[in-house]
């Protein structure tokens, strides 16, 4: 079935699992997170901003996949420049995509959870916002160091 | 730095206790400590139920306020006068209080009457056909009168069972899933019919026994409703009124706060003394002797330096810049006496790398007026105003990078002055991770001080010192592969790579022999594997920068997205042009919001558990002396 396929359309393949999946992750995750803080605020509504903060975190990964996702759309002219693809180097790109979209789709959701958890552990001691929100950051580690193989892999990426 | 502490032991006359009590908490510099038998000085129990009542009172007539314009509601502050605020005057606000907590009752009380009295009202609606009297629907002495539900669904089944039915029925109103029904019965038959009845739904109410019709029932509800709602309207009047004396509530709030804090102070007393301990910073002992003298000329007082062994709080002083800093470490954990106060140093690691993060002249600026503006007109205090500090110092590196890196506002107006991270992604990884072998190297340095300090230097050199070996020898020794990544591709001397190599072989030789010094036997071996093992640990510190790559790119390359979605939309005119401002400015206050808890996150998070995973332990008490305490006040003239 790929033999059809331009080398964009390929590229294009891996923007959309980029954005796809990491979006996926994120949506994921801060719904979990969305569940624990509205839990969290009905019985204490004072505490709605840090519970905000704390549901926000596991939003990144969409970020990232975004980002990953125009990167591509700008190194493969689908956003005006005119370069031609080949099928190999579509198929990279397609490669380059995976990282951050398969990391962060994962991370998303566990960042999620340990955002859940944060949210809870702030409900009940508000000064330990700040430790929760780092155990959450930590999640988000392996996301970023996904997102870093994507950048690297799309900027060398040699394009003709 | 940790400034040193001692314990003042002080014995005042009953009599001049509030006084003196007053005075320390007025200069602030006591943190009075409880010891054996101690207890509260003074009964705070009036003062705290006065907090209690004033915060409910401030949320009962928080809904009623005027809406205050944007710019007073930034710009208005509460400033008291110090001998106002201690002298707190409580007849008036507790009067006011009251009547707030009465209005509060009565309005739930009638919204509870009227909300019984509209269900009510609702279980009667079925009935209102029902033309006599409801006292009158009774026994007789040949009949029997039934009221009560059909579910709707068994209706069917209860006409049939009607047609033999030798009484009479009315049918009435309906409910959302049941019909009302009223049956008259002979007595004599009544039992097996209504069993009838029963099998297929039927269930029997009781309505009211009065002497009313329904619809005099119902009308009654409803001038009871109405009478209600004007007393209710009539209250929530009187609180908006109330409302407009909000701040003297919060006020006398503070006020009553700062009583607390004083009459819970812990001391110990005799018939006629008063005697108490707390920790002071040494520097500051004539202050608080003037204080005390201020107060009372009869006084007994003694500074002692802290025990060994005894948990004396940690007191800090940082300057101007390094103090802004010192809620993030103790969000970690405050130091220990023990500890190297990790501030002066970390704070100039953490601006330095919160900008590399942000790096854009135009969130730079924007942050910079933000964060002024905050400081000027809400003049924020504690740790939130701190944080502010923080945020407002960063600006500085945020846009200084920006220049660096040529972004402003996710476009290049100004050529850049080093390189586009976007561009150029391999110089930024390497530069990060350079940063991340300084800011290790760092740490370990930090460790190695406090070791030489404490008497322990070889500790030092075997555990740190080696490990900044290995780093910056591994760091040279690499240089030229890493060299080779760069789109220049410059050569370096191979001299470098030689140097590097043996430091770093010097470095593991080191911790290779020494690693294992504290086992026995065979452990010595087996312990220097396991330190040179440890190498996988610092490599995976050293690739933890490079978040700061990945944030730094995404914050420039969204940036640069929402330029280029403004772009695509402005294509039309007027139209166009509007959209594409609209989304330019929430593109943009989007991405820095993001970037900023990003930044923010991250850059704690890289001193936690890099920087701090390599000498700083924590754990101590902080240092909170007894003073003014208040929340809702903005100032307090000191009116000396």
């Amino acid at each position: 079935m790929f033999e059809n396929m331009s080398g964009q359309s390929i590229a294009v393949l891996g923007a959309a699992l980029a954005a796809a999946l990491a979006g996926c992750g994120s949506a994921i995750g801060v719904g979990i997170a969305g569940k624990s803080a509205a839990g969290v605020s009905s019985e204490k509504p004072e505490l709605f901003g840090k519970l905000l903060v704390l549901q926000a975190l596991p939003g990144t990964q969409g970020i990232y996949g975004f980002l990953a996702a125009v990167l591509i759309m700008v190194n493969t002219g689908l956003l005006g420049a005119n370069v031609t693809i080949s099928v190999a180097t579509g198929w990279s790109f397609f490669g380059a995509g995976l990282p951050i979209g398969i990391a962060g789709l994962v991370s998303g959701i566990y960042q999620g959870k340990a955002a859940a958890a944060a949210i809870q552990l702030t409900g009940k001691s508000p000064d330990n916002f700040v430790k929760g929100m780092t155990m959450t950051a930590l999640v988000e580690t392996y996301a970023i160091l996904g997102l870093l193989v994507s950048i690297l892999l799309i900027f060398g990426i040699p394009v003709a | 730095m940790i400034v040193p502490v001692k314990k003042l032991k002080l014995v005042v006359l009953k009599e001049d206790e509030e006084k003196v009590l007053k005075a320390l908490q007025r200069v602030g510099e006591v943190m009075v400590i409880s010891t054996e038998n101690t207890h509260e000085s003074l009964d705070a129990s009036k003062e705290e139920n006065f907090v209690q009542r004033t915060q409910k009172s401030l949320s009962v007539i928080k809904p009623f306020k005027e809406k205050e314009k944007l710019k007073e509601k930034f710009s208005h502050l509460i400033v008291v006068d110090y001998k106002d605020f201690v002298n707190p005057d409580s007849n008036k606000p507790d009067d006011l209080l009251t009547k707030i907590e009465d209005a509060d009752n009565t309005i739930s009380r009638l919204k509870a009457e009227n909300d019984a009295a509209n269900e009510f009202k609702k279980s009667l609606l079925p009935w209102e056909g029902l033309t006599g009297k409801l006292s009158t629907i009774s026994k007789s002495k040949f009949t029997v009168i039934h009221v009560g539900f059909i579910p709707l669904k068994q209706l069917e089944q209860f006409k049939e069972i009607e047609k033999n039915f030798k009484g009479e029925l009315q049918y009435l109103g309906q409910t959302t899933d049941s019909q009302a029904v009223l049956i008259a019965n002979w007595k004599d038959d009544d039992a097996s019919e209504m069993d009838q009845f029963k099998t297929v739904g039927f269930v029997e109410i009781a309505l009211p026994n009065v002497d009313k019709t329904v619809k005099e029932l119902m009308s009654e509800k409803d001038t009871l409703v109405a009478a209600n709602q004007k007393v209710i309207a009539e209250t929530e009047a009187h609180l908006k009124e109330w409302a407009k004396q909000e701040e003297s509530i919060k006020i006398f709030s503070d006020e009553m706060k700062t009583v607390t804090a004083l009459k819970a102070a812990p001391v110990q007393t005799t018939v006629d003394t008063v005697y108490l301990e707390g920790w002071i910073k040494t520097s500051r002992q004539e202050r608080v002797v003037n204080a005390i003298k201020s107060a009372t000329d009869t006084f007994d007082y003694e500074f002692v330096d802290p025990e060994e062994g005894e948990n004396a709080p940690v007191a800090l002083e940082n300057n101007k810049f390094a103090s802004n800093f010192e809620p993030i470490t103790d969000m970690f954990a405050h130091p220990t006496k023990d500890d190297m106060d990790p501030n002066p140093v970390m704070s100039l690691w953490y601006w330095v790398i919160f900008g590399i993060m942000m790096a854009d002249v135009g969130y730079g600026i924007i942050l910079f007026l933000g964060t002024l503006f905050i400081k000027k007109v809400m003049k924020p205090r504690g740790s939130f105003g701190k944080l502010i500090n923080v945020f407002f110092l960063g600006s500085i590196t945020t846009t200084i990078w920006g220049v660096v890196f040529g972004s402003y506002f996710g476009a290049e107006l100004i050529p850049h002055i080093w390189f586009v991270p976007q561009d150029d992604p391999i110089t930024m990884l390497l530069f990060t991770l350079i940063i991340g072998v300084c800011h290790l190297s760092c740490g370990l340095i930090m460790k190695c001080v406090m070791q030489f300090k404490s008497g322990h230097p070889l500790d030092g050199i075997f555990d740190q010192i080696s490990w900044v070996l290995v780093l910056v020898g591994g760091s040279l020794t690499l240089s030229q592969f890493c060299a080779n990544m760069l789109p220049t591709q410059p050569t370096i001397p191979p001299i470098v790579m030689t140097v590097g190599e043996i430091i770093a072989l010097v470095g593991i030789a080191i911790i290779l022999f020494t690693a294992g010094r504290k086992a026995k036997g065979i452990g010595k071996v087996v312990g220097g594997l396991k330190g040179v093992y440890n190498i996988t640990s610092y490599l995976s510190d050293v690739l933890s920068y490079a978040r700061i790559l990945a944030l730094a790119m995404s914050t420039a390359i969204i940036g640069f997205v929402m330029n280029m979605l403004a772009g695509m939309v402005g294509g039309t005119p007027i139209i166009g042009i509007v959209f594409s401002i609209i989304v330019y400015v929430i593109g943009h206050i989007f991405n820095m919001a993001m970037g900023l808890l990003s930044a923010y996150v991250h850059d704690s998070r890289l001193q936690y558990i890099e920087f701090y995973g390599k000498f700083y332990e924590g754990g101590g008490l902080d240092f909170k002396p007894l003073t003014l305490e208040y929340k809702y006040v903005n100032e307090i003239k000191d009116g000396k």
